[in-house]
Parts: C-alpha cells; structure tokens; sequence
C-alpha cells in the first residue's frame, strides 16, 4: 500500500510560502512597516502591527500564476467611537505609503500595496486597519474612498484572536503535518477550484474543525495521505443540502464560503469527491510511482512521481548501527 | 510505662469496657501488653486474652481463647488458643481507630467461637482437618521440605541427617527432606517411610512431639488393613494423609532406628512444583520453549516462563558468563566463567523443581538443523544479532514451523525495548520491519528503532570491549513483554518507551518512532498484520 509520505513533503517543501522563506516578501514587509512609522501623519493615533493570514497562519503557498500576498494588520489604539469615519484611520495609512514605484489603493477590507514587475503584478501586501471597542473586540475598518459615508463601518473581526487559535490547535509534529496538509489543500484548491470563491481561511478553519493527525502505527512516520483523505472525507461529510457551513471561530462567526454560490459549492464538492476517490485508490495502489501519477494529477506538476521501483533487482540495503542488545 | 504506652492502655481500657469487656488482669511483658477479658455473648461467656504486637494496633491484635489446653479439634484455633480471626493479608484500617480495630476483632473471634461451638464434634473436626499442617507449625512441629509431588504409588523416603549433640556424644536423627528415591544431600541417609491414608477423627490429639502412649492410642483407631501399613518392619517413619477440602495434609511420624520416649512429628512443606505454580494462580504448561541467547534479556525470559509453569525449555548460547554482565544479568558471581546455559539450568531447577530443562552450549546456527526448532512451541530469539534473528525467521516462514517466534531486543540508555511475536504462515514478519512501505525496498535498519540512524551508542570503559548500555531495569521490562508473548501465544509487536534524560546527557538522539510512541501518537502494541508488508520477501504478506 503507498504512502507517498516522501513525495508528500517534497511537495510541501516545494509550495510552501513562508515568512522565513521569502526574503523577497520579508523585505517589502519591513519596508512598508518603516514607512508607515517614518510617514504617518502626526494626527493618527498610536498603533501596533502583527501579521495575519496566511503568513501567521504557516499556511501559505506559491500561488499559481504569481503575485502571492501577505497580510498585515494595523491595530490603532482608539475606539470605533473615536472614528466614525473608519476610511479616516485608513487614510492615514494610505498616505504613509504612497510613493513613487508603488500602487497603493484602499479596498473596502485593507489598503492594498502591490508591487509591480515588467508592468504586472508581482506581489502586494495586505494592510487590514483596526481599532479595539470597549469590550476589546477587534473592529475591522470597512470601505473605500467610493463608498458612500453611511456605508462605511467597523466590523467585528478578531483577526489576531483567530491566529491564535488555530495555531494553537495542534502541536509539535500534529501542528506540522495539519499544516502541511492545508497547504496541499490549498494548492489543489487554486488548480482544480479557483482561489477567489473558496477563501483559503475556509480551507483552514474547516481543517481547524475536522483535520485529525495520522502516523504509521508502526513506525509512528506522519501519513498525510490518511490524513488528507480522512478530512476530505469530513468535509464531504459535514455538507448540509447543497452547501459547506464552516464559520469562524471566532467573531463574527460568519460562514466563510457564504460567498460561494450553489453551483460553486456543487462543483467544490464533486471536485473534492474526485480528490478523495483518488486519494483512497493512490492509498491502496502497491506501487508508489502508480500511486504518485494520480496524486499529481490532482496535486499539479508540483508533486513528484518518483522512478519506478524495481523490486526484483538486489539493491544494497547497507549497514547501519542499531544500538539494540540482548 | 511511658507516655505513649499509658495513652495506649486508656484506650484500649476504655473501648474494651464499652464493648461489654470485663478485664480481668493486665500485664506487659516483653513489651507486649496483654489483657485478660471476660465477655458475654448469647447467653455464653467467653474468657479471651487480648495480645497486642506493641502499643499501637499498627497490626492486628491476636486474641486467644482461654480454655483447656493444648486446644485440638477447633478451627481457626491454635494449640495455645489463638483465635484467627484474620489471616491478616488484605486487612486495612485507620491505624489511630483502636476502639474500632478492637470492636471487629473481638466480634470476629466471638463469631468464629459461637460458630464453632454449634457445630458437632464431627463436623468441628473436618473443618479442623483443612488446617492440621498449620496448626502442627504453631505447636513447634519441624517442617520438611518435600520437592515432588508425593505419589503413594511409589516407594517414600526421609533424607536424615544424624546431628551430633553439642558436647555430647550423642548423636540425634533430623529429617531433612523427603524424596521418592533421590538423596539430594551427602551428608543424609535415605530411610523408607510409610504412607498411610488416615482421617483427622482416628488421629488424637497431637502436638510437636508423640511417645508410645500416642502411638497405641492411634493404633487403637487404626481399622487392621491402616495397622499392618502402620506398623511396617522396614518403616522408619509413617506419612499421614489425612484427607480435608483441600486435599490432604500431610503430616510426618518419625522414629528413626533407635528407640526413644519422645518422637518429633514434622509437617511436609510442599515444594513440589504443581503446589508452588497453584501459589501463583498458574498451572503447569506441557509447552517446549527454545530460549536463543542467555543474556540478560533471555535469562529472564526463562526465568518468567520457567516460573509461568512451562514444562520444558532449551536454552541456547555458546558464551561463559563474565564479570561485566553482573550488573544486569540474573546470574550472579558463581557463575563467572562458566557456560551461561549450564549456570541457568541450574539456576533455574533451583527455582521451579521438576522443569525439564535442556542445555546447548553451542552457536544456534550449527543447531538449525535439529528438529526441536521446528516442533517447538516457541521460540524466544534474544541474542542481540537481528541478522541472524531476520535468518531464523526466513527459515521458519520458509519450512512452516508450528511455533511462535519471538524477537527480542533492548534499545541503548532505556529508551526502550521491543518483542516482536511472529508465526510462520501469518503475514507480518521480521523483515517487514526493514521495508520502506514506499518502496518495498529492503532498508539496513529495522524502522521501527528508537535511536535516530546513523549514531554510535556503544561505550566502552576499559578500551577493550564495547558494550551497550542499558541497565537491568530496561531488560527486565523486555523480558516480560516477551514471556507475555509466549504464554499468550498470540502473534503481536510489543514496545515499551523509557524517558529520555539518559540519552540526551549522552549526546544520542531518540527516533521518530519514539517520540510518536512517547507521544501517544501510536500505540505500543500492533497486530503483525500493521507492519505486515505486501512485497516482503519472507512472509508473502
């Protein structure tokens, strides 16, 4: 029966986007924090910075096509009272950034930084502004200069609270192969789905909520094709009619794929029936570069298909020291 | 008194009054207290004597019953009168509760009393019967040890010792042992005994020692066939059976060659191997073990197996047991250069008497041929060499041996330990441990290790001689996960897991294994069926 367990990680390794691994994004990062603080207008309030998204969450990965984002959040040390106007906060980061050689805008969630190389898009940087209520509620700044004064708002969103609490829903090798499996997922999700209907929070918090870490009984090595077929299998379980609910656990409690259409669920669901169907045969195929020829169809061109193994030709196994006695 | 004791004695004063008690003296002697009571029950009044082991209750009290001695013929009741109310295992209370410590015992021994006395003098007497032997030890009978199971079919003999009398000339005969022909010991004499069938109403009442006048009066209730077996020229002693709810007991009448007014009576304490395993809730096991490797992992092996009760082991290794292996090895000094499987043996037949236990001082790869591997029940595979292991064990798939075979091994600085139960003809095997499951390639080292690959965890202290460190914990621990395997017969992967402190002040890096099993992520024990791989050259799995 394959495992693939090897091919699983040279996958990951190869997707994976992270804070450390991108100095690139590391740079622009620290750029646009010194700006901000360097720029500022005098009038703004104090704020604090932490990152959020994928970034905080380890679960980022090489986008297809290019321009990966990170996501940063600017909490301002003042009330939604203080501002009820939250595109003013906004504006005060928007103005700190602005420069030559940079495209900044203000999105109805964020301020949006996007860097360009040969006139397209290479990457951008997500500034989401909040300020805490009285009840230390993270409040989200909601609206753009388009947006008409009575339509702008905060709303409740505990960005920093829901880090939190999804990664400390797992540790040490569990926290490791939950987020190597969501990376997996997310990856499938932008080749077979689309990135913009099936946010990647979705994916996470509805691993977050059914993800449960598989090892190899005998030599306790992480299976992440058990895993990753066992929470396709609770995702597919966990639909009620047409739809997947899977809601924040934190504030607002939203349902994050309300955005999704039925259809869009229809087709998420028939396309992650193919993925655990291909999943559970890549499991009970005895030859791993079989098992692997699947799986990269599902996974991409990403997920290596190793040589076929040649059983019936002597290899040397080698000599090794095993510190066992009698 | 001191302090404490006279607090003792106002408590023990003050519940025995409120539990009706009229004391009717007290004294301490030898630093025991002891009260004489009076107590009414049912219309009976009872005299009692209340002994304490000190001044506390911190053990049972023991109470006696003062009446006409030496008492024979009562339950639960010694020749001097004490009461066993409790055989004081298992018993718990609060150590500072005097007054209700006291109040149980005497409303037990009142209890057994009264019980005691509504039943007849026939009745009384067969209960009596299932504790003769221990009644004869509390009255100072000698016990002697006897190592088989006595067969009345067969001629009984009594080991006697002639012990010469300090500053006298005179010598006097000690029995020793008894035995169906063997003299265990030079310095005895063998002299036949007879065995004789008696119940516990034609024996009168009888102590640590009996004269003639005993004898005629036993005699007298003897039916003429029991006389003529009593009486036997060439006995030099008569062995009673006397039947009770347990069996017999057995009890020795000794008189030796010479005449003499008294003659010591003993009680046999059993050693014979079927009573010893009943002691332990086993029972004998006609199962033929082969034990490959005596160290201190198959040392213990056999001792658990021997002491479980299985009838026959074969012990092989071809190495002398050396000074370096006292630290966690069974065998102790005597045994230094000598062959560990003749030391073993012995050791062993010390433990459990009657196992049948074979000796190979050879290299188990020159005795593959023989037909006890394949006929064996089990095979406990200890020797430290996976390779030659992962040989036997293609060997036995190969030819269809009928028995379990049980691979076993200690991981350095007590990270743990293994004992894989494999059986010829189940998939699951030993070298489906060193597949890679993605390959089915074979690997170098067994997959499921402790240790991280690639380290060196052999030492050595005198620069000659690398050894392993593990301690005699780590071994005893694996021993019993592979006894356990053999007794259950039952083909399964069994791990322990130690902490790690040891092996991080030594610089040696646990294995992913372990931190999955340290963990919890992965259970200690799988079914062969979970390592069992599809392209195992061995098992066919």
């Amino acid at each position: 029966m394959a495992n693939a367990q090897t091919q699983f990680e040279s996958f990951h390794s190869t997707i994976l986007l992270d804070y450390d691994t991108s100095q690139v994004l590391r740079d622009r990062r620290e750029t646009l924090l010194k700006d901000l603080k360097n720029n500022i207008s005098d009038d703004a309030p104090a704020y604090e910075y932490f990152t959020q998204g994928s970034y905080a969450l380890h679960t980022g990965v090489h986008p297809e096509g290019g321009n990966p984002d990170m996501d940063i959040g600017i909490l301002f040390d003042c009330s939604p009272d203080d501002y009820p106007d939250p595109l003013k906060l906004k504006k005060y980061v928007y103005d700190a950034l602005t420069r030559e050689g940079r495209t900044v805008n203000i999105k109805n969630p964020c301020v949006t930084v996007t860097y360009l190389k040969n006139g397209e898009a290479d990457h951008h940087i997500d500034l989401a502004v909040y300020c805490s209520n009285a009840a230390d509620q993270t409040q989200l700044a909601w609206g753009r200069t388009s947006t008409q004064c009575e339509d702008r708002s905060w709303k409740s969103s505990e960005a920093q609270k829901l880090t939190d609490v999804i990664t400390n829903r797992f540790s040490g090798d569990d926290r490791t192969q939950f987020r190597r499996c969501i990376r997996a997922l997310k990856r499938w999700r932008d080749l077979k789905v689309g990135h913009k209907n099936t946010p990647s929070i979705g994916l996470s918090v509805a691993a977050y909520n059914w993800f449960a870490p598989r090892y190899d009984a005998t030599d306790g090595k992480p299976r992440d094709l058990t895993t990753l077929t066992d929470f396709v299998n609770a995702m597919l379980n966990h639909w009620i009619g047409s739809r997947l609910y899977v809601h924040l656990p934190v504030a607002p409690y939203s349902d994050l794929f309300e955005g999704m259409t039925d259809a869009q669920m229809l087709d998420l669901k028939d396309r992650l029936e193919v993925l655990r169907d291909v999943l559970k045969d890549a499991a009970a195929q005895p030859d791993t570069h079989e098992a692997c020829k699947a799986l990269r169809k599902q996974f991409g061109d990403d997920f290596p298909v190793p040589e076929k193994t040649d059983t019936t030709k002597q290899a040397s196994a080698g000599v090794s020291t095993s510190g066992r006695s009698a | 008194m001191t302090e404490l004791e006279q607090k003792f004695v106002i408590l023990v004063e003050n519940a025995l009054k409120n539990l009706g008690a009229e004391i009717t003296s007290f004294e301490s002697k030898q630093g025991r207290p002891s009260w004489c009571i009076s107590i009414s029950r049912g219309g009976t009044t009872w005299q009692l004597l209340l002994r304490p082991r000190g001044w506390n209750v911190f053990e049972l009290p023991s109470i006696y019953w003062r009446t006409a001695f030496p008492v024979w013929g009562w339950p639960h009741t010694s020749a001097a009168g004490d009461i066993c109310v409790s055989d004081r295992e298992g018993v718990e209370y609060a150590p500072d509760d005097v007054a209700g410590v006291l109040a149980w015992l005497l409303d037990e021994a009142l209890r057994m009393l009264e019980s005691n006395h509504k039943l007849t003098a026939h009745d009384r007497n067969e209960l009596f019967a299932d504790e003769l032997e221990g009644y004869l030890q509390n009255c100072g009978a000698i016990a002697v040890p006897m190592e088989v199971m006595l067969d009345p079919e067969r001629t009984l003999y009594a080991e006697v010792e002639l012990v010469k009398k300090a500053n006298m000339n005179l010598v006097s005969p000690a029995v020793r042992r008894l035995n169906h022909g063997t003299l265990k010991s030079e310095k005895c004499l063998q002299q036949r005994l007879s065995i004789l069938d008696v119940s516990i109403h034609q024996l009168p009442a009888l102590n640590k020692e009996w004269d003639t006048t005993w004898w005629d009066l036993f005699l007298n209730g003897l039916t003429p066939d029991q006389r003529t077996v009593a009486t036997f020229p060439k006995s030099r002693g008569l062995l009673l059976r006397v039947s009770n709810g347990y069996g017999h007991a057995l009890v020795l009448l000794y008189w030796g060659l010479h005449p003499s007014r008294k003659h010591k009576t003993y009680f046999v304490q059993r050693r014979d191997r079927d009573y010893l395993l009943r002691r332990t809730g086993g029972k004998s096991a006609s199962r033929h073990v082969v034990v490959v490797g005596c160290g201190s992992i198959g040392s213990r092996v056999a001792e658990q197996l021997t002491l479980a009760g299985i009838e026959k082991l074969t012990l092989i290794d071809s190495d002398t047991f050396s000074a370096d292996n006292l630290g966690r090895h069974i065998l102790g000094r005597q045994a230094i250069s000598k062959l560990k499987v003749n030391e073993l043996a012995s050791f062993l037949k010390d433990r459990l008497p009657d196992v049948e236990i074979e000796q190979k001082a050879s290299d188990v790869q020159t005795l593959l041929g023989q037909n006890f591997f394949p006929t064996a029940d089990a095979i406990v595979l200890a020797t430290g060499n996976s390779v030659v292991e992962r040989a036997i064990a293609r060997k036995a798939f190969e030819e269809g041996w009928q028995g379990l075979l049980v691979s076993t091994s200690v991981e350095a600085v007590g990270l743990g330990g293994h004992s894989i139960a494999i059986k010829p003809g189940t998939p699951g095997c030993l070298d489906c441990l060193y597949m890679d499951p993605d390959t089915q390639l074979m690997t170098a080292s067994m997959r499921t290790g402790l240790i991280a690959e690639g380290q060196r965890v052999t030492r050595q202290l005198t620069g000659c001689g690398a050894f392993t460190p593990y301690s005699s914990i780590d071994a005893t621990r694996t021993a019993l996960l592979a006894a356990e395997h053999v007794l259950s017969n039952i083909p399964s992967y069994s791990r322990w897991v130690g902490d790690d402190t040891l092996a991080k002040a030594e610089g040696i890096l646990p294995s992913q294994a372990y931190d999955a099993l340290r963990a919890g992520r992965i259970p200690t024990n799988i079914p062969p069926s979970t390592f069992a791989q599809p392209g195992c050259p061995c098992c066919g799995a």
